[in-house]
């Protein structure tokens, strides 16, 4: 291994990781630092990339580009079972040829400890570092496979690794034999990591005699006895029901203390998240859309996405109007985060901060009861305000034939920057048809709108300050609003078809995200509601779409 | 009651018909007479015979060599085919099945034919015109028609495995050889061993694929290789069925049901022992 080191307390870096399956990106060149000790959760829905990001950290995926760093050092090229990191599967994978002291002992009748080798004279030997040697040569390999960085860097790159390969062929360095360790060594430890996870009894039982509590016990057994610098579980807790989940939970959190190792951990489940972690990295679409403490994800959520996802939370569209005033539900309100006036942001509420009364007072707002559910400690109401739904919680019980009136106070509001949801598509063009293809599907759309104040006549020929203009072939951008396209299950006669990847509620509508087979992105506005790998239709309001041409407009004069 | 009687006898009726002749050929082995079907006293001077008659106790050698080295050679190649198909993406394991599938429903004689053909051509064009039939080309050919069924055994033992395990060797400080060995080859054992059952009998019985490519070796020397199968069919073409063979099948009949019945014993009884102690462990 290079020891490139930089010198700060981050035992994983991610620099640039892209991996790419059969053409699909599934993680987007990601940049991650993990601190050393603590005990990280990626957070995100099914489909995200969190597993295939703990499986390159593991070594079981290699990213099409960029490096992953362990302490400082590239091992990106370095196979799994050369890597000091172990890992908790997710349906355990306990070798069910083994009994569960086997099972534990495999990893450290693997393990080999480096003995430095001396001279007859007592000196250290000396000798080339094959090993090494062959680390940067898998590097150079892979590196030259790089499709993704620019020529320039790849050059580099290169002649830094020719120059470190180089080195470590001339220079001979310390030598080392490697020995397995001893039965009493092995018997040692296993009796040791056998009772750290409470299982000091079962150690000649068969794997399969075993409940799932016990099997995982002794897949965190298995992974943590090597010692490895970083523990990675992806969704361990997922098989086990719900009291053993809980239980296991702060078991695992209690383990993290006493062992002191890096521990990164997968879930969908964002009240695992919040419960044990030190830090959370939310995950979507092979890009992190936040990191950050439990506390900071859940009341700070970087924007519409985060907030929908962790916890549940009233999210709207709102205009900011002034100087820490934001209107939305048709009224304004007094906030506590600094935003433009005239900015459009998005508001998110979540539903403890929505105080409830039965009876008017100042700075209420009216609303109806929609519906209400007893859920043990509080009811959960839904308030209609105007058309928008507000989501509020009480422990009181509130009678639901009468008004209800609510108030949101300025801490109980947060502001969050709008993502861009505006529909571009940079590589649309139009056909000899004079159709505009988007996603390689024909649209007849009004392509006056290439020029302002042209026409259009049948043949598609647009005439502007008398002249012609054939845009037959002419590359274009395409753009529409979310607001302007419809969503249907019924997929028959949709001109374009796609998956939903996501749907956040906000308020009175639905934003989805909408995943053509071709990986167009659509996003759409809707009332109703679908359901993440929905196959949905797409139908476009036509004299909505607006082009833009590009390149010169005098190439198509006719 | 009616049904249930007419189900057992239902069965039993199969199993007549299906046993009813290895039943007459075990007991008229017993008999010194050498007309089919009658019976001259209890003797046990067809055995005795058997041991003496050298021909057939060269094809019976033959048989059992080449059996023994075409399974286990087909047993390897088929089960380590298997594992690497099982790793490999989607669509090239669909392809690689597929062309499996079709030598198990080939008709024989067309893989024998094949085989000769390939094996005249290679002799002609790359040994110097020499005819290669012999002891290698029979094994070849038997690996040949036992590889596809080795796969289809231990397949099955593949996909119930946790696919994973591999990973989790990896994992844990096994090379990938390491692993395959310490972990995937004891999770399908039970199917690299029928495969090896199975490959063993096919090429125990087999006859076209034989007659078509053998050549001299083994232990008949210089001339052509006989096996039992070839032997039975040179001697029947000339006369009757030589008594002794009555003895000779009957001594495979048993010694093949001795092992495959040790097999489902051991089997059952390793069944037993697991849920004996997982009832044990759910009490404690």
């Amino acid at each position: 291994m290079c020891a490139e080191k930089i010198g700060e307390n981050y035992i994983i870096e991610m620099n640039n990781v892209t991996k790419i399956f059969d053409g699909v990106t599934v993680i987007d060149k990601m940049n991650l630092k993990i601190k050393k000790g603590e005990f990280v959760t990626i957070l995100g829905p099914s489909g995200c990339g969190k597993s295939t990001t703990l499986r390159m950290i593991a070594g079981f995926e290699t990213p099409d580009s960029g490096d992953i760093l362990l302490n400082g050092s590239n091992i990106t090229a370095i196979p799994p079972y050369r890597r000091p990191i172990n890992t908790v599967f997710q349906h355990y994978a306990l070798f069910p040829n083994l009994d569960v002291y086997d099972n534990v002992a495999f990893g450290l009748r693997n393990k080999k400890i480096a003995v430095p080798l001396k001279n007859k004279d007592g000196s250290p030997m000396l000798k080339i570092d094959k090993g090494l040697a062959k680390d940067l040569k898998n590097q150079i390999k892979r590196l030259k496979k790089d499709k993704i960085i620019s020529s320039e860097e790849k050059e580099n790159r290169l002649n830094y690794l020719y120059q470190k390969l180089d080195e470590c062929l001339s220079t001979p360095r310390q030598a080392y034999k490697y020995k397995h360790l001893s039965e009493e060594e092995i018997d040692e430890k296993v009796v040791k990591a056998l009772s750290i996870v409470d299982l000091d009894e079962l150690e000649d039982r068969d794997i399969s005699t075993l409940s799932g509590g016990q099997q995982q016990r002794v897949a965190i057994a298995r992974a943590i006895i090597c010692e490895p610098l970083i523990l990675l579980l992806d969704e361990p807790l997922g098989a086990l029901d719900l009291k053993m989940r809980k239980d296991m939970q702060i078991e695992l959190k209690e383990m993290h203390k006493k062992i002191g190792i890096t521990f990164i951990y997968v879930t969908h489940d964002q009240e695992e998240a919040l419960t044990m972690s030190d830090t959370i990295i939310v995950m979507n679409d092979g890009v992190i859309q936040q990191i950050g403490s439990p506390e900071n994800i859940y009341n700070e959520p970087q924007n519409a996405f985060v907030a929908d996802f962790i916890g549940s939370s009233n999210i709207y569209n709102a205009t900011v109007i002034g100087d820490k005033k934001v209107r939305f539900l048709n009224h304004v309100f007094n906030c506590v985060d600094f935003f433009p006036i005239n900015e459009r942001v998005d508001v998110i509420v979540r539903p403890e901060d929505v105080h409830l009364s039965d009876v008017p007072k100042e700075n209420y707002l009216e609303g109806k009861i929609a519906s209400k559910v007893f859920k043990g400690i509080h009811y959960q109401y839904s308030i209609m305000i105007g058309h928008d739904e507000v989501l509020a919680q009480s422990i009181k019980d509130f009678d639901q034939n009468k008004p209800l009136y609510i108030e949101i106070r300025p801490d109980g509001i947060h502001l969050m920057k709008k993502e861009n949801i505006s529909n571009v598509y940079t590589d649309s063009y139009i056909g000899k048809d004079h159709k505009v293809y988007i996603d390689e599907c024909p649209i007849d759309c009004d392509l006056s709108k290439m020029i302002n104040n042209s026409t259009v006549d049948e043949d598609g020929i647009v005439t502007y300050d008398n002249k012609k203009y054939d845009f037959a072939n002419a590359d274009c951008v395409a753009t529409i609003s979310p607001k302007d396209i419809q969503v249907s299950d019924d997929t028959s006669d949709a001109p374009i078809k796609g998956r939903v990847i996501n749907s956040v509620y906000k308020g009175d509508h639905y934003l989805i995200l909408v995943r053509t087979e071709n990986d167009e992105d659509f996003f759409v506005m809707t009332p109703y509601t679908f359901n993440a790998d929905d196959i949905v239709g797409l139908n476009f309001d036509k004299s909505k779409i607006e082009l833009k041409l590009k390149g010169d407009l005098n190439d198509y004069e006719i | 009651m009616v049904k249930k009687i007419f189900a057992y006898s239902y069965i039993y009726i199969i199993l007549l018909i299906l046993y009813l002749p290895i039943l007459y050929l075990i007991v008229f082995s017993f008999t010194e007479a050498t007309t089919l079907g009658s019976w001259s006293g209890f003797s046990l001077q067809l055995y005795s015979d058997l041991f003496k008659n050298e021909d057939v106790m060269i094809a019976l050698g033959n048989t059992l060599i080449l059996a023994c080295l075409s399974a286990l050679v087909s047993t390897v190649i088929g089960s380590l085919g298997a594992i690497g198909v099982y790793y490999c993406k989607r669509g090239f394991r669909t392809v690689i099945e597929n062309i499996n599938q079709v030598p198990v429903v080939n008709a024989e004689i067309v893989i024998a034919m094949s085989l000769t053909v390939m094996f005249v051509f290679m002799g002609q064009n790359f040994f110097g015109g020499e005819s290669i039939f012999s002891f290698w080309t029979l094994l070849a050919g038997h690996c040949v028609l036992a590889i596809p069924f080795v796969y289809l055994n231990v397949k099955p033992k593949l996909l119930q495995m946790d696919p994973a395990l591999y990973e989790a060797a990896m994992d844990l400080g096994s090379s990938p050889t390491k692993a395959i060995h310490k972990v995937i080859i004891p999770q399908i054992l039970p199917g690299i061993f029928s495969g090896l059952l199975l490959s063993f009998t096919l090429s125990l019985d087999d006859f076209i694929v034989t007659a078509f490519t053998r050549g001299p070796g083994l232990l008949s020397g210089a001339a052509q290789i006989e096996t039992l199968s070839t032997l039975v069919q040179s001697v029947i073409k000339k006369g009757a069925v030589p008594p002794e063979l009555r003895a000779l099948t009957t001594i495979i009949f048993l010694v093949v049901l001795v092992i495959v019945l040790s097999y489902s014993i051991y089997i059952n009884v390793k069944r037993k022992r697991i849920a004996k102690h997982h009832r044990r462990s759910l009490n404690a």
